[in-house]
């Protein structure tokens, strides 16, 4: 199932704007040390650091054998 | 002291670039794609820049003092999510246009379709879409050039000075020129913005106390909705689907696509690009978030003032100058790259097609030179009197845009059958995209997400009929 997901650019994007919605649903409203910044807003700052991690991964030998 | 530093800093960043520049391009690849041949570095600043501009200075500080820090989620994961389409149509885009020797998005699309109307009417809509955005960036150009010199530079004046030395420097140098400045003007800007908010929140006693003060000022600030429940679920989804489609259908933007040196360089590039924003999007946000501590109570287009107005007030003349002059500076980069897109695509898209003319490339560099200069004066006159705010202005653009998306993804990644169904949902899309901007449409019919998302949509279903073997669903993953 999950290799299915990220066998495809849409299954990423959906992954992500699912994890998204959940965070605008459920997060709560209090504020972390970090800055006194929102709760929700470092949830967002962690799914924004795996993006960027699972698209380094799925794409590390995409374009070797393209060119 | 503050023209030493305008006209230093300008004269830093844009003639450097030219030196040795000027005699090298002697084919439409060199002066319009440097050549197809950038790296990584050089290829991920040239795309930051590109796209952060007037909206990321100021119209970013702008939404952040209107509606807090969800804005901040919003563009950043919003523009980290665009970076998937690089990947979606943006190698698609690269491989073909090496095949095929394509220099506009246009030309792909003709290309690979075989109809000349479906290209004429691709280009015509980014370009007609392109134009308020394009004439954002001498907006907020004349916005900090009046601020910064006290109005002794009037919003007028400045924005015909702005526009008269982008027109020069985009004659002389083409891409090529575009890029290098780019580059540099990518560094500044980020390393400026990071000094700006470290003078501020230390003027404000650190990020945490600037952060409690604005919180019990106006707690709404905070919410994950922003203020006066401004993001909504359905807005939220909305926003981070949107830069999606919209931002690789800028013109300057889809060009990059082309001059990547291989699909490694874009693939890093797409990979830095989802990375930045993560950092550089907080800067503005939290600027204009504090600008409650200072400046309460603002409203309508003044509030696109507010980081000159928090930069001026926290931190030295000098200081304040450096910085404002790397954000002009910044809203020149973006609409050197727009002038040099909207000039080669009128002139390869629609002036030689519809003509039936073949003409030599110097004739076409010269052609361009002068669409550039025209193309610069429609901006500046929409520059005299903004019909929105630059948030909304360029709103309004970017949808017009995303409308194409759906276009490019089929005729890149699909076999295409019937065409007329490309033509038709994009003209479709677009006129509900106006009936609902200008109210013809009421809201309810968007059901609480933005009206592009439904434009979008119906540009995506319409389309899909023009594809080959419509009920045979292909695998499209990364081919």
């Amino acid at each position: 199932m999950l290799k299915k997901i990220y066998n495809s650019w849409w299954g990423i994007l959906f992954l992500f704007l699912a994890m998204a919605q959940f965070i605008v649903v459920f997060a709560d409203t209090g504020t972390v040390s970090i800055f006194k910044w929102p709760t929700w807003l470092i949830y967002f700052m962690v799914a924004h650091v795996v993006l960027i991690a699972m698209l380094w991964i799925v794409t590390r030998n995409q374009f070797k054998d393209k060119e | 002291m503050i023209y030493v530093i305008l006209i230093t800093y300008l004269a830093f960043t844009f003639w450097g670039s030219l030196i040795g520049v000027k005699m090298k391009s002697s084919t439409p690849e060199s002066y319009f794609l440097a050549n197809r041949n950038l790296g990584t570095i050089s290829l991920f600043f040239t795309i930051l820049a590109t796209n952060f501009s007037a909206f990321y200075f100021l119209g970013f500080a702008g939404e952040g003092y209107k509606i807090g820090y969800a804005h901040y989620v919003i563009m950043a994961l919003g523009t980290a999510l665009a970076s998937i389409s690089f990947f979606i149509i943006g190698v698609k885009v690269w491989v073909l246009g090496k095949k095929n020797g394509y220099i506009t998005p246009a030309e792909l699309i003709y290309g690979e379709t075989k109809d000349r109307r479906l290209g004429l009417l691709f280009s015509s809509v980014m370009i007609i879409f392109t134009l308020p955005y394009l004439s954002l960036q001498i907006i907020g150009g004349g916005f900090i050039l009046e601020n910064l010199t006290n109005g002794d530079v009037s919003y007028p004046l400045a924005v015909i000075l702005l526009t008269v030395f982008t027109i020069v420097y985009v004659v002389i140098g083409g891409m090529e020129s575009v890029a290098k400045t780019d580059l540099k003007q990518g560094l500044l800007m980020i390393l400026f913005m990071f000094l700006a908010v470290f003078f501020i929140s230390k003027e404000l006693g650190g990020i945490s106390k600037a952060n409690q003060m604005t919180k019990s000022i106006m707690p709404e600030l905070f919410d994950i909705t922003g203020r006066n429940q401004h993001y909504t679920p359905q807005k939220w989804f909305s926003y981070l689907i949107f830069w999606i489609f919209c931002i690789p259908m800028f013109p300057q933007l889809f060009m990059r696509f082309y001059i990547a040196r291989d699909l490694q360089k874009l693939r890093s590039s797409a990979l830095l690009y989802a990375f930045i924003p993560l950092v550089i999007s907080l800067f503005p946000v939290m600027i204009g978030v504090w600008g409650h501590i200072n400046f309460p109570g603002l409203e309508g287009k003044e509030i696109d003032q507010i980081l000159p107005k928090m930069l001026l007030l926290h931190t030295s003349e000098i200081f304040s100058a450096i910085v404002m002059t790397g954000a002009i500076a910044a809203f020149m980069s973006t609409l050197d790259s727009q002038l040099l897109a909207m000039s080669t695509m009128f002139t390869r898209d629609i002036y030689l097609p519809l003509r039936k003319l073949s003409i030599s490339f110097d004739q076409e560099v010269r052609l361009g030179r002068i669409l550039v200069v025209i193309f610069a004066i429609i901006g500046m006159v929409l520059a005299f009197k903004p019909f929105d705010t630059i948030f909304d202005m360029g709103k309004m653009a970017f949808s017009g845009l995303a409308i194409l998306f759906p276009t490019a993804y089929f005729v890149t990644r699909k076999r295409i059958k019937r065409t007329i169904y490309l033509k038709i949902g994009i003209l479709t899309s677009l006129a509900v995209l106006i009936l609902f901007y200008y109210d013809l449409l009421p809201d309810y019919l968007a059901f609480g997400f933005e009206p592009f998302i439904i434009c979008i949509l119906l540009s995506f279903f319409i389309q899909y009929f023009s594809v080959e073997n419509l009920m045979k669903t292909k695998k499209i993953i990364f081919k």
